[in-house]
């Protein structure tokens, strides 16, 4: 039937749940890194006297760079072209990544250092280029760890999240023919050692960018292992690849910016290294590769606009119920998480993201822990009111039922008769499965052993008040006519 | 001062003796109350389900019901229809101007704080108790102070909270306990956990969602819990 969508084409949020709890070492590790990210984050934010002005300082330049992103974008390329920077502007991934594929190619290199960057993710370079027979070797150390163990980054800034310690001696070891150790220094030594010799012999560096300024011509990466900044130096090339929405009007909001990111990401009160990337030096050169897909698009939207604030901090994911259990794979999606949920209908479309953006106790905690104060559970209904009011999105079977029901509750439930009507009959249900089950029972509730339903009272409240009510004023009069 | 209860539904349907809680309460502060008969759902889940115009027919009843109500407060006993109502519904009559409701309607937290007749309880009790934040009420409707000093005043107690690291829901989110039951569950385990972990027995709430669904769960997994919405809990300290 064509109304109703094969489920197969959804992000099956339910099974992926399902998979990650079964396994107790991801639950374990997800569960000590986010608790332990957010305590660095709130103990980081609660020392600093101006976290809190430096929000509303970013926010207001942020909202500010969105709203003329167009104007800023082409003044950043002018900009750079001054410093002797090449520039691209791309919509289209396939573009951005043939670009990058024919600079590395001209350049006679098999392999390129690169540092973490969620745009590479969001376009897929690592597959591109390998197919074209190009190693992108990540040398950022979670990166580093995901790469080996072939999966894809689990978080924003940690990408290595969903893995403890046991599980990368143990990658190290079989991978790299590392001797067995736990030892973390004794492990990013072996990593740093290892990436040493593909820095110094490297022809292109890879990097992303936190921040691009426009008024300058320059960008800044942040980072804390000195990985990014060697990818950038050592090499004769260096390209940064990052998105549109990463410029910034000039180098007084920067400042802010650096706050906000290195307290709510890691809880450092400032990152270890901050790199402002100008003009290459003398026998160098340097390509910025800038991605435009859906920006203008998302910055011209007056709801969801607000999206575009991201600082890409992953504090929302450290705090959410559902990403903490899902982990970041478990969303099928780069960016995971509330933000992640917020963007990904933009960019793979509302038909895949039909269980997403349910996927949402709508808590609120993401909303209250964004430093750019993004509101997230708002933007993520926004999408549920999008995907139930746009009739050309083909919906599964599951999402008809839902409507079907939210319908039923507003019939009966804001009709004063029929909600009435109702309630003997919903109590007779309980006291079937009651015989039935042993229990109350409700479908897709209380499927587990580990949730019970504690059940309807034998009479509501409005019941049993006006009965009582009616009784004493019943009393009442008759007192009177005793009188 | 004349208030008007409203009664959320869960409340009504599941834990009436709540209610009666907040009845008591406003008895023994003199407050002049009464309740609307024909009150009904706000609305909520159809909102929240993405299907505004689900929950319109439940705003337009509430609007109308209590526009003939000279109460000078609607109390609203829970964070979430408290932003509903207030947050939500002049979104779904964008033209029309409903400061009047939205300045009456208050959730029953401040107003017990705000107008101090929280003071008037002369409240005791002994031994500690942990306080769930529910996240509407926190995040939505930012009451967080408010219930901490009423059940700070407490003589006897010892209010005991989760840093906010481990400040989590309690894994209801409405339809999402359906939708998503396992990782719905989950959250609730955890946070029971956390109170098993503590050595804690008795808990409070600021939303009977989060009592209904914090119960479901201890029922199920046979933690021997004691749970009060917070009107039940104050009622209990002022005997």
């Amino acid at each position: 039937m064509a109304l109703f969508l094969k489920d197969k084409n959804i992000i099956n949020i339910n099974k992926n749940a399902k998979k990650a709890l079964a396994d107790k070492t991801l639950q374990a590790n997800l569960k000590k890194a986010t608790a332990e990210a957010v305590f660095k984050r709130n103990q980081a934010a609660a020392v600093s006297e101006t976290f809190e002005s430096s929000r509303d300082i970013a926010i207001a330049a942020r909202e500010a760079s969105i709203s003329m992103l167009r104007k800023l974008s082409d003044e950043f390329v002018e900009n750079c072209v001054k410093n002797n920077i090449k520039c691209f502007v791309f919509d289209d991934y396939e573009s951005a990544n043939a670009k990058i594929t024919d600079l590395i190619k001209e350049r006679g290199a098999d392999f390129i250092v690169k540092s973490k960057s969620m745009l590479t993710e969001e376009i897929e370079l690592n597959r591109h280029l390998k197919l074209n027979g190009i190693e992108a070797i990540e040398t950022d150390l979670g990166e580093f760890i995901v790469s080996l163990a072939g999966e894809k980054p689990s978080h924003l800034t940690a990408p290595a999240l969903h893995k403890s310690r046991r599980e990368v001696a143990r990658l190290f070891s079989e991978k790299l023919d590392m001797p067995y150790s736990e030892d973390p220094a004794q492990l990013s030594y072996f990593a740093r050692r290892y990436l040493r010799d593909k820095f110094m012999s490297a022809r292109v560096g890879l990097t992303g960018a936190n921040f691009a300024v426009s008024d300058s011509g320059l960008i800044a990466v942040i980072e804390n292992e000195a990985n990014a900044r060697l990818a950038i130096n050592l090499p004769q090339t260096h390209i940064a690849v990052f998105g549109v929405e990463k410029i910034i009007r000039n180098l007084n909001d920067l400042p802010h910016f650096l706050n906000l990111l290195s307290k709510s990401a890691t809880g450092q009160l400032l990152n270890a290294y901050t790199s402002i990337i100008g003009p290459p030096a003398e026998g160098k050169e340097r390509f910025f590769i800038i991605v435009t897909k859906r920006r203008f698009e998302i910055a011209a939207d007056p709801v969801f606009k607000e999206a575009l604030r991201c600082i890409r901090c992953g504090a929302c994911q450290n705090i959410c119920p559902v990403f903490q259990r899902l982990s970041g794979h478990g969303y099928e999606f780069c960016y995971g998480g509330p933000i992640g949920t917020v963007l990904a209908p933009f960019f793979i479309g509302y038909q895949k993201c039909a269980e997403l953006i349910d996927a949402s106790t709508l808590c609120g905690f993401c909303k209250s822990i964004c430093p750019m104060k993004i509101n997230l559970p708002a933007l993520i209904l926004q999408h549920r009111f999008h995907y139930g009011a746009d009739k050309k999105i083909k919906k599964p079977l599951f999402k008809h039922l839902k409507k079907l029901f939210s319908y039923l509750h507003s019939l009966i439930m804001s009709n004063n008769v029929l909600s009435r009507v109702i309630q003997p009959f919903a109590r007779l249900y309980f006291k079937i499965t009651a015989a039935v089950f042993g229990r109350n029972y409700i479908p897709r509730w209380s499927v587990f052993s580990k949730r019970d339903f504690i059940g309807m009272a034998p009479k509501t409240f409005m019941e049993s008040y006006f009965t009582k009510n009616k009784k004493k004023s019943r009393e009442k009069e008759g007192d009177k006519n005793g009188n | 001062m004349k208030v008007s209860l409203f009664v959320p539904c869960i409340m009504n349907h599941l834990m009436p003796e709540s209610a009666y809680s907040i009845l008591n309460i406003f008895k023994k502060c003199n407050i002049d109350f009464s309740i609307e008969k024909d009150q009904l759902c706000c609305g909520q889940p159809g909102y929240n389900m993405g299907y505004c115009e689900h929950s319109i027919p439940f705003a337009r009843k509430f609007i109308d019901l209590y526009s003939k109500n000279e109460c000078d407060y609607i109390v609203v006993p829970s964070g979430s229809c408290a932003a509903m109502i207030k947050h939500n519904y002049p979104k779904l009559f964008p033209g029309e101007n409903l400061e009047w409701l939205t300045a009456k309607v208050v959730e029953f937290n401040s107003f017990m704080h705000d107008n101090k007749f929280y003071l008037k309880l002369d409240m005791k009790y002994k031994g500690a108790i942990f306080y769930h934040k529910s996240c509407h009420l926190l995040n939505e409707m930012n009451i967080d102070r408010e219930p901490k000093e009423m059940l700070g005043s407490i003589k006897g107690l010892r209010l005991i909270e989760a840093l906010t690291h481990q400040n989590t829901c309690c894994g209801f989110g409405g339809a999402f306990s359906a939708s998503f039951g396992e990782l719905s569950t989950e959250v609730g385990i955890a946070k029971l956990e956390f109170i098993m972990e503590n050595k804690l027995k008795d808990i409070v709430a600021g939303d009977s969602g989060c009592i209904m669904h914090l119960k479901s769960v201890a029922m199920a997994r046979g933690y021997k819990l004691n749970f009060y919405y917070i009107a039940d809990f104050l009622d209990l300290c002022s005997n």
